[in-house]
């Protein structure tokens, strides 16, 4: 099957990184609106290889839902304007015709999203919707069997009497069994990477830790890789080998995870990690990043940062800084990201 | 009953009892619905007893459903209690005719979460913060309210230009600001913030947080404050009061409930924020399954259906929310602190 050859040659050589399975290069993604056009993500790279864990760390409007909508082949265009490239086993999934993304897209990159409840189709059974997967994507696959495989992945994702609720609609579930539902949905083909965007936001805070907790085991299991689209620090640090810190469209530092939290090399990575309450700063005032994010229709010139950055000097406005190496593994997007680093 | 004491260690601002709700209780009938199946009474809030002092922030942390914003919208009578009382200089507000009722919201703000909805989008920001003085002519005299409005913009962090614009003219973290501002005009002695800053980003947030904490100095005011981030409760509360399914579980100073909680849900809760720090990871306790219905909770004690030290005694006897384990109120017949 073209699906099983895709796998084995799912590590195509990438400038820099031996054995990506996805690479973006310089992704760029504007909108036109009646306001004028928003950048939402201006020049993005980065490559995740066979297992890796990578989180996207942002705010609103730094552009990370959107890039992993570019990837996932999620956004319309026009009215959506993408630029750039985003190979997967020598396919670029910008240019390359739907019969051949549709084997990718869902198959060996799948994707989950914060709203799960919303994303499940009210009228069918979650057993249909898990089995559809394989009636879609694996046209051989007889009716028993989908069904009997749907019953399996609910199982699998440790929904309890998954047998019987095979036959359940989704407003029989809470929220967080609606996550597991759609996670049974997206390693249902067995994927090289799944996408999980915001999986927790809207969960509470002990179904979250068993989300995250399924999600590990599962990535365990499979090898599958892990991109993770979150603004939650705490989950970041918990579940991510490497990290990419974006703001305004832009990734402006890099690294693995816990290098970057023990000791950030961009300033505004260094604003996010002490504006978040800590037990030690009870008494103190939290330090704050001042102002607010940009507007994507007016992104200041030279660092997008610099209105509210407090390093900022006049280069800061006139150059725009390019991501480069502070540290062999790290990277920072900052005319002064030696000094941010030395503290 | 009153709330057992637990003193606000540490905490030489807060003062005198300000606020005594005492056996709150919220219940809603529920009728058999075509789709839901059967009727029954959804136990929102179930004989939740606190005592409020003056300056102080009492934060209330649960999971969605926990009714921790039903018991908000109960103390201000947004809707209406099914018993117990709520005390404020002598009057108790359950009793208060619908215009006495009025009168005493003068004494009680509150600040919603969503700042886009709970702003009127055909007012201006002026109008907005001004509109508590149309009820309360008195607080401010007419010649003055253009000044005040001004430095009630100016202390919050806005500007004296933004009077005259709309609503949808500003980010979220700024039209929390209006929120505030709005609270303020009527100088009340308490506000209740119900996830005042769950919907703005983390360095919104800080801000927000901060300026929460200057203006209970400056306006000697006192929060309730209810979130469902733990972190962020921890900052700003004196002490915490943690509900599940309704009830009050456990209530202490936030040194107590964040550094030796007893209850058993508390210390799962705890273990379940992802830390940002290594050093700060502790064993995490996942909870099997979510939380129960509040129509028809469990017997007994409610979270014993979730709880890895369940006896059959939690079936049967309700834990009283009591000091236990020689330290602050928790309901659990076997409370102690984590690993003893």
């Amino acid at each position: 099957m073209a699906v099983a050859d895709l796998t084995r040659a799912g590590a195509p050589a990438e400038p820099g990184r031996d054995g990506a399975l996805l690479a973006v290069s310089d992704l760029r993604v504007s909108f036109q609106t009646p306001h004028g056009v928003v950048d939402a993500v201006r020049g993005v790279s980065f490559a995740i290889g066979r297992g890796e864990t990578v989180g996207i760390l942002g705010e609103s409007g730094s552009g990370k839902s959107v890039s992993v909508g570019a990837v996932m082949g999620l956004l319309d265009s026009p009215p959506a304007r993408i630029g750039g490239a985003i190979r997967y086993g020598g396919v670029d999934l910008l240019k390359a015709p739907v019969r051949e993304t549709r084997r990718i897209h869902g198959d060996r990159v799948a994707m989950i999203n914060q709203d799960a409840v919303t994303a499940l189709n009210p009228g069918l059974t979650v057993g249909y919707q898990i089995a559809e997967m394989f009636r879609v994507h694996r046209p051989g696959t007889s009716r028993a069997d989908a069904r009997r495989r749907a019953a399996e992945l609910m199982d699998r994702v440790k929904i309890p009497s998954a047998r019987q609720r095979v036959q359940s609609y989704p407003h029989e579930f809470s929220g967080g069994m609606s996550q597991r539902v759609m996670i049974a949905m997206a390693i249902a083909l067995e994927p090289d990477i799944l996408i999980a965007d915001e999986p927790t936001t809207a969960l509470d805070v002990t179904v979250q830790a068993q989300i995250m907790q399924l999600l590990a085991e599962l990535r365990e299991q499979t090898g599958m890789a892990l991109i993770l689209i979150t603004h939650d620090l705490g989950v970041v640090a918990e579940s991510v080998a490497r990290v990419l810190v974006m703001y305004a469209g832009r990734i402006v530092e890099r690294g693995p995870t816990e290098e970057v939290i023990a000791r950030p090399a961009h300033p505004y990575t260094a604003g996010l990690m002490s504006s978040v309450p800590r037990a030690e700063h009870k008494d103190r005032k939290l330090a704050t990043i001042e102002g607010a994010p940009p507007v994507l229709t007016a992104i200041p010139p030279g660092c997008a940062f610099h209105p509210r950055c407090g390093r900022s000097r006049p280069v800061c406005s006139g150059d725009r800084p390019e991501l480069e190496p502070v540290t062999s593994a790290r990277d920072s997007a900052c005319h002064f990201a030696a000094q941010v680093f030395d503290g | 009953m009153a709330e057992p004491a637990t003193g606000a260690k540490g905490s030489p601002a807060v003062g005198e009892p300000l606020f005594e709700v005492e056996n709150l209780v919220k219940h809603y009938v529920v009728r058999r619905g075509a789709f839901l199946g059967g009727g029954g009474v959804v136990r929102a809030v179930d004989d939740v007893s606190f005592t409020l002092r003056r300056g102080e922030t009492l934060g209330i942390v649960g999971e969605s459903g926990c009714g921790k914003s039903t018991l908000a919208r109960v103390l201000l009578r947004l809707v209406e209690p099914t018993s117990g009382r709520a005390v404020l200089a002598g009057e108790n507000l359950f009793e208060l005719g619908a215009r006495e009722m009025r009168l005493a919201r003068r004494r009680l703000q509150i600040i919603f979460q969503d700042p886009f909805a709970s702003l009127n989008p055909r007012m201006t920001v002026a109008e907005i913060v001004r509109e508590p003085w149309a009820i309360f002519p008195g607080v401010v005299p007419r010649a003055e309210r253009h000044d005040r409005v001004v430095d009630l913009l100016t202390r919050v962090g806005l500007n004296a230009d933004d009077a005259h614009r709309h609503p949808h003219q500003f980010s979220g973290g700024q039209r929390q600001r209006i929120g505030i501002a709005r609270s303020l005009a009527l100088n009340p002695e308490i506000v209740i913030c119900d996830e005042p800053v769950s919907a703005l980003d983390v360095s919104i947030q800080a801000q927000v947080i901060n300026l929460l904490e200057e203006i209970q100095d400056e306006f000697g005011l006192s929060y309730i404050f209810i979130a469902h981030d733990l972190s962020v409760v921890r900052h700003i509360s004196d002490r915490v009061a943690v509900m599940y399914l309704g009830k009050f579980v456990e209530l202490g100073t936030w040194r107590e409930i964040y550094e030796r909680p007893t209850h058993p849900y508390t210390q799962a809760l705890l273990s379940a924020v992802p830390a940002i720090d290594p050093a700060e990871r502790t064993r995490r306790i996942i909870l099997e399954g979510e939380v129960p219905s509040p129509i028809d909770p469990p017997s007994g004690c409610r979270f014993r259906t979730r709880c890895r030290m369940a006896e059959a005694r939690c079936a049967a006897e309700e834990p009283a929310l009591v000091a236990r384990a020689g330290s602050h109120p928790s309901a659990c017949h076997f409370a102690a602190p984590a690993g003893s």
